[in-house]
């Protein structure tokens, strides 16, 4: 049976709600989710068409002129065009989905055949910038789901990434640990802000939601990653930064340092403007998930001692423990699972780390349950009285 | 999702929003194709190559082999530039002479072949263009080539007047690298090549 059938069945045994609502959820549910294999193998094909176009391109076969080439792949174009047209016309919500994504990928490799063709000197700037501003119009009219949002969502990440590290120049040392902080920290943070607008969530809906989604799980990974800084012994690697770069080893801490502070600040700022988000539950969660996942991302930089491999673990299962949390209050399974997933992985990798003598690796064990344990019946007595204050408050 | 372009100016401007996606690829397409073919083109030697890149396909890395005029690159660097310099080039289309200087010396000298570039000393004068992109079934081939037999490679470039080259094509023996590809089609077998002692290894 179905996660939700069970519980649905579950409640209705517990008297909680009528066998006719019971059918009328099923129903509704079935209804909802009819259209999901469609859609998913839609995209999982037009992936792969893009893929496969993408490698005919490059494989630059020498038999096919170069006009035919063009002129094949520019036909391509107006067929994928014209499907979106004439599924808008019709109301055929996701084949007009799947043909404007594919009209947005076909145009990135029409611009690559073209850079081939005449062995264009471009850069990926000039390409991705150029690629993104002739479909913006396109994707705005005819992208309004999930399906297009998504992929459109990934290339932009993609995009400013590779403009950002085009443009900076990621070959000096101090740089090349900044931009990727300043990348990985402020992109995440444009999405989610772009997702919450209000004028976002009105005109297109599953954008933001895509936006908002995207955003928090790139500071997940963000914060969840960062702890494997905590390994590395980040003085003498700062203080050898700064060496190189010719600057004082305070300016280079707080270069990065500040980097966080400044998103921090940011976070602050934003909350503030919208009044601590005042009566929006869910925003205000939101804003404590991201508000926490930089904290545990700027730690590393922000104490910059000698490695640890126990504060490292430590710090990884207290913030998934915070995000199962997150879960909890936004009543979102799958995060829950995730968590526990995740907590139980580390504490694996606590044994294969303390891989030395039976009573080395069985200390660890012992110390890890623990401290899971604790900081489990902390969170709990935590849960606890903030419901308790929110109750007195309501 | 029917009410999406049924009024009049949603319509016209999600219209409108294809023909601009249509459009940017074709001005590009024009462009290019009259930077490739309204100026001349001399075709320069050639050498150097790459292993392959498989995200891009493959291409064949080179640095141009100037046929330098006489008493050209000065030997002390007098008379000459350093950093951001042109190259006059003579009127012949096949290995045309170069002479370095700067680009302010070639108008003066009303030099009508320049060549924009980097030039740091020594033989080497770049113009940033040091790949070309060819077939991924012919790659071994061109790179046995260009190793063994560099003579029969060039590269043509085109020379607008402003000196900013674009690469024309490949040349083996003097004719496009396409039309000689054609004409001498892959071996039956792809192993073939490395058979054929080119000291190439898979």
């Amino acid at each position: 049976m179905a996660g939700y059938k069970r519980k649905v069945q579950q409640w209705q045994d517990a008297g909680l709600i009528s066998p006719s609502q019971t059918d009328a959820i099923f129903l509704w549910e079935r209804d909802r989710k009819s259209g999901k294999f469609g859609r998913g193998l839609t995209g999982v094909g037009i992936f792969a068409i893009f893929v496969g176009v993408l490698s005919i391109i490059a494989s630059n076969w020498e038999v096919i002129p170069a006009a035919v080439k063009i002129g094949a792949h520019f036909l391509l174009n107006i067929g994928a065009a014209a499907i979106a047209w004439r599924a808008a016309d019709s109301a055929r919500d996701w084949v007009r989905e799947g043909a404007t994504i594919a009209f947005f990928a076909l145009t990135l490799t029409l611009m690559i055949l073209i850079g081939q063709v005449y062995q264009l000197d471009g850069t990926i700037t000039g390409l991705g910038l150029a690629w993104m501003a002739t479909t913006l119009p396109f994707v705005w009219f005819f992208g309004q789901q999930r399906l297009s949002a998504i992929p459109w969502t990934l290339s932009l990440v993609f995009v400013a990434t590779a403009v950002i590290t085009e443009q900076t120049g990621w070959n000096d040392e101090f740089w090349s640990l900044f931009w990727p902080i300043v990348t990985s920290l402020f992109i995440p943070l444009g999405l989610a802000a772009a997702g919450a607008t209000a004028w976002l969530k009105r005109v297109k809906p599953a954008y933001a939601e895509v936006f908002a989604g995207v955003g928090s799980v790139l500071l997940l990974i963000l914060a969840a990653t960062s702890t494997i800084y905590w390994y590395a012994e980040r003085t003498p690697i700062f203080t050898d930064i700064a060496a190189k770069a010719g600057m004082s080893y305070t300016d280079v801490y707080l270069s990065y340092g500040g980097l966080f502070i400044v998103a921090l600040i940011a976070i602050f700022i934003h909350a503030f403007l919208n009044r601590f988000y005042t009566g929006q539950r869910e925003r205000q969660i939101n804003a404590i998930f991201i508000t926490v996942s930089i904290a545990v991302a700027s730690l590393p930089f922000l104490i910059p001692g000698g490695e640890s491999g126990v504060i490292s673990a430590l710090i990884f299962i207290a913030y998934w423990i915070f995000v199962g949390w997150i879960g909890q209050q936004l009543a979102w399974s799958k995060l829950i699972s995730a968590a526990i997933v995740m907590i139980s992985i580390r504490i694996f990798a606590i044994y294969l780390e303390v891989f030395g003598t039976l009573l080395d690796t069985g200390m660890a064990l012992v110390i890890g349950g623990a401290v899971l344990l604790g900081l489990i019946y902390g969170a709990r007595r935590m849960n606890k009285r903030l419901t308790g204050r929110e109750a007195n408050h309501g | 999702m029917a009410d999406l372009f049924f009024n009049g100016w949603r319509r016209r401007a999600a219209f409108l929003s294809i023909l601009l996606a249509l459009l940017v690829p074709l001005l590009l397409i024009a462009k290019a194709h009259h930077e490739s073919s309204a100026y001349p083109v001399a075709q320069i030697k050639i050498t150097g190559y790459d292993p392959r890149d498989l995200l891009y396909g493959h291409y064949i890395l080179f640095q141009f082999d100037w046929d330098w005029a006489e008493g050209q690159p000065p030997a002390d660097g007098s008379g000459a530039c350093y950093g951001a310099c042109c190259l006059c080039l003579s009127d012949a289309d096949m290995d045309p002479k170069a002479s370095v200087m700067t680009c302010k010396a070639a108008k003066e000298q009303k030099c009508t072949r320049i060549v924009k570039g980097d030039y740091y000393g020594g033989e080497a004068f770049s113009t940033g263009q040091n790949r070309y992109l060819v077939s991924q079934t012919r790659a071994l081939e061109l790179e046995g080539m260009l190793r063994e037999t560099p003579d029969r490679l060039r590269m043509g470039i085109t020379l607008p007047p402003s000196g900013k080259t674009r690469l024309k094509g490949l040349y083996i023996d003097g004719q496009p690298a396409e039309e000689y590809l054609r004409r001498h089609p892959a071996p039956l077998k792809p192993d073939s090549t490395f058979e054929t002692g080119n000291g190439m290894t898979p």
